[in-house]
């Protein structure tokens, strides 16, 4: 009993103990690189973030146009905060990288498979937030065009677009990056085939007088405007 | 050959063939077979009765007519021997974007008239519309003598037009650039005008022939830099303008993005000029301003306040992306009000379109996006000017659009401020 009490249990326990103390200064070393990127992050971000705002690089950004994107894509709080941001994240993602290879061959091997798969991570996210500023960008078109022609449920429409192109850049993004591969290309060109099926046959059969309406009323809208108002603009 | 030369060899041997002329006279034209007649004959009369002593040629610049506009130039019995008619270079952009006046390619057709004029060394110039009922042999008096006898450099129109006609220019092109360039010029975008050798050379020489200020907005770009770089400026009453329809299909926000994003445009080529300008005082005025019967016309705002409520409700984050937050809830408050009450007073309405020329200057927005977002807040503003305005005459709706100039000039240093960033 007290033989296999020492092979079943003491032995393994022992085992570990002892690689847990040998693997304690990589690990110790590790988190202190991690804290220490941590807040060489936040530091970093700070001074960017300041230094941006002295220089009134906020302006600058909203002449070249950054600001708009940089809105378009989520960030509410002003472009030096954007570059802030980024220049933190960057020495924290440096920090972890370090920390990482800190850990030895197995961290060193996850720190080399990271850098293999970096580009189709990077290129992902490339195509996010490209997708993200052209979602915003033809949404915004969308809403402006269907409330200058007055149609009902502009926003809804408006949306839709919206949708659709955030589908389209994450269906792309996750194909680049190998999850899910093909099937979700080929489930949204079934839901997006389907959708526009379905619509064009209800439009072409159901609704063939509607569709000649709002094709002629679109084509005369300015005159119909002048006409219904009976004012002149130029 | 210079770059402000005729380039187009078959206007070359024309232009030659002419000499030269003391007045040239230009008919920009496409498609106006039903009208273009009656204009060149009017033209010519003009001539011949105000300028017998002088050379005088007339060009047509046609844009590619095909219901037989040049033919019908030459047919019309003349009472000047000297007749040219140019094709004025028609790319397909031209054909496709029909510019707010309706004649494709304006811009190329000015330029060749412009070339030709240079080439005959004309004293002066005149341009008028080839869609014109209204035109008579004195408008040529009226266009070319304060060139030749005064020494103006630049003769804007003058027309009485009904209170409801021409309500962009009413409410944006005519007191934003009155506030900004100091003088009254109540017709900026009239396709009429006069112009002095001297200002014909500097807009050949201007850089801008290629671009879509010269595309879309040729009348206003003209007239801005007449009164920007210093020349001459005056007005000559011209009556009552009747011309065919514009094209049908013109849609209202296409429009405004030309007119507006001309003229916004201009604004930052003229910053220095306009910042240190204050106040405003009258071109002088040609001509006898006699009363002229208007058609009635009958208005409905309904529909227009129908477009403001809903521009203003959906647009409401577009909107809150570049206006200032008072004016986004100023515009909430009109818009949930009972349409009836419907009122963008001036202050209000000159305020919006100063952040929009901020935005459109800081390209906060995409600027098509933006000038097509004004759409629905001009709809609020001409029903809201109709609803002031049902019962008055024409000359207190007129002093209407005088208390809105006024308004854009008191509010002209908060511009320059909010220009400016600060």
């Amino acid at each position: 009993m007290n033989e296999f009490w020492q092979r079943a249990v003491l032995e393994p326990l022992q085992q570990l103990w002892e690689q847990v103390v040998n693997y304690l200064p990589q690990v110790s070393a590790a988190v202190t690189v991690l804290v220490a990127a941590a807040v060489a992050g936040w530091v970093v971000k700070q001074v960017v973030y300041r230094g941006l705002r002295l220089v009134r690089f906020d302006r600058l950004a909203d002449r070249l146009g950054f600001s708009a994107v940089t809105e378009q894509v989520g960030f509410s709080r002003g472009s030096s905060y954007v570059v802030g941001q980024c220049a933190g994240g960057l020495v924290l993602v440096v920090g972890l990288l370090l920390a990482l290879n800190a850990l030895g061959p197995a961290g060193s091997d996850l720190v080399l498979r990271f850098f293999v798969f970096l580009p189709h991570l990077l290129t992902a996210a490339l195509i996010l937030v490209v997708g993200g500023i052209a979602a915003g960008f033809f949404a915004r078109g969308a809403l402006i065009a269907a409330v200058n022609a007055q149609l009902a449920g502009a926003r809804l429409l408006a949306g839709g677009v919206r949708l659709f192109i955030w589908l389209l850049a994450v269906i792309v993004a996750m194909e680049h990056i190998e999850i899910g591969g093909a099937t979700l290309a080929i489930t949204f060109g079934v839901i997006f085939g389907g959708i526009v099926a379905g619509l064009a046959i209800a439009f072409g059969i159901a609704g063939q007088d509607l569709a000649r309406e709002a094709l002629n009323s679109l084509l005369k809208r300015g005159a119909r405007e002048e006409e219904e108002t009976g004012v002149r603009h130029l | 050959m210079g770059e402000t030369d005729i380039q187009v060899p078959a206007t070359v041997q024309a232009v030659e063939k002419l000499g030269e002329a003391d007045i040239v006279i230009g008919i920009p034209s496409y498609n106006n077979a039903g009208t273009i007649k009656h204009v060149v004959r009017a033209v010519s009369a003009g001539l011949a009765r105000h300028f017998s002593d002088q050379r005088c040629a007339i060009i047509n610049s046609d844009g590619g007519s095909t219901d037989g506009t040049p033919q019908a130039v030459l047919q019309a019995q003349l009472e000047t021997d000297k007749l040219l008619l140019v094709r004025h270079p028609l790319q397909p952009v031209h054909r496709i974007s029909t510019p707010y006046h309706g004649l494709p390619g304006k811009g190329s057709a000015f330029r060749t008239i412009f070339q030709a004029a240079k080439s005959l060394k004309a004293k002066a110039c005149a341009v008028v519309d080839a869609d014109l009922r209204s035109i008579t042999p004195d408008w040529i008096d009226l266009l070319v003598r304060p060139v030749v006898q005064n020494n103006f450099d630049y003769v804007a129109p003058y027309y009485r037009r009904h209170k409801y006609d021409g309500t962009i220019t009413n409410s944006i092109v005519y007191p934003l650039t009155r506030a900004l360039y100091g003088t009254r010029v109540r017709q900026p975008i009239g396709g009429e005008f006069g112009l002095s050798a001297k200002l014909l050379n500097r807009l050949l020489a201007k850089d801008v022939w290629e671009t879509d200020v010269a595309r879309y907005g040729v009348d206003i770009w003209m007239t801005t830099t007449a009164l920007a770089e210093g020349f001459r400026v005056c007005q000559v009453f011209l009556g009552a303008k009747l011309h065919d329809p514009k094209d049908p299909g013109a849609d209202l926000s296409a429009m405004l993005v030309q007119v507006v994003g001309s003229l916004f445009s201009l604004m930052e080529e003229h910053e220095k000029v306009w910042k240190n300008v204050r106040g405003s005082i009258p071109a002088p005025l040609y001509g006898f301003p006699y009363a002229v019967g208007l058609e009635p016309v009958r208005v409905n705002p309904e529909r227009m306040i129908t477009a403001f409520q809903q521009g203003c409700r959906d647009l409401e984050p577009v909107y809150g992306s570049f206006l200032r937050a008072d004016l986004v809830g100023e515009l909430q408050r009109l818009a949930n009000g009972q349409p009836a009450e419907l009122d963008l007073n001036d202050f209000v309405w000159v305020q919006l379109i100063h952040e929009f020329a901020v935005a459109y200057h800081r390209r906060t927005l995409d600027r098509k996006h933006l000038l097509q977002s004004l759409t629905p807040l001009y709809l609020g503003w001409v029903a809201s000017f109709v609803k002031r305005t049902q019962e008055a005459s024409d000359d207190a709706a007129e002093q209407q659009i005088e208390r809105l100039s006024r308004a854009y000039e008191q509010l002209k240093q908060s511009l320059v401020e909010r220009w400016e960033g600060r």
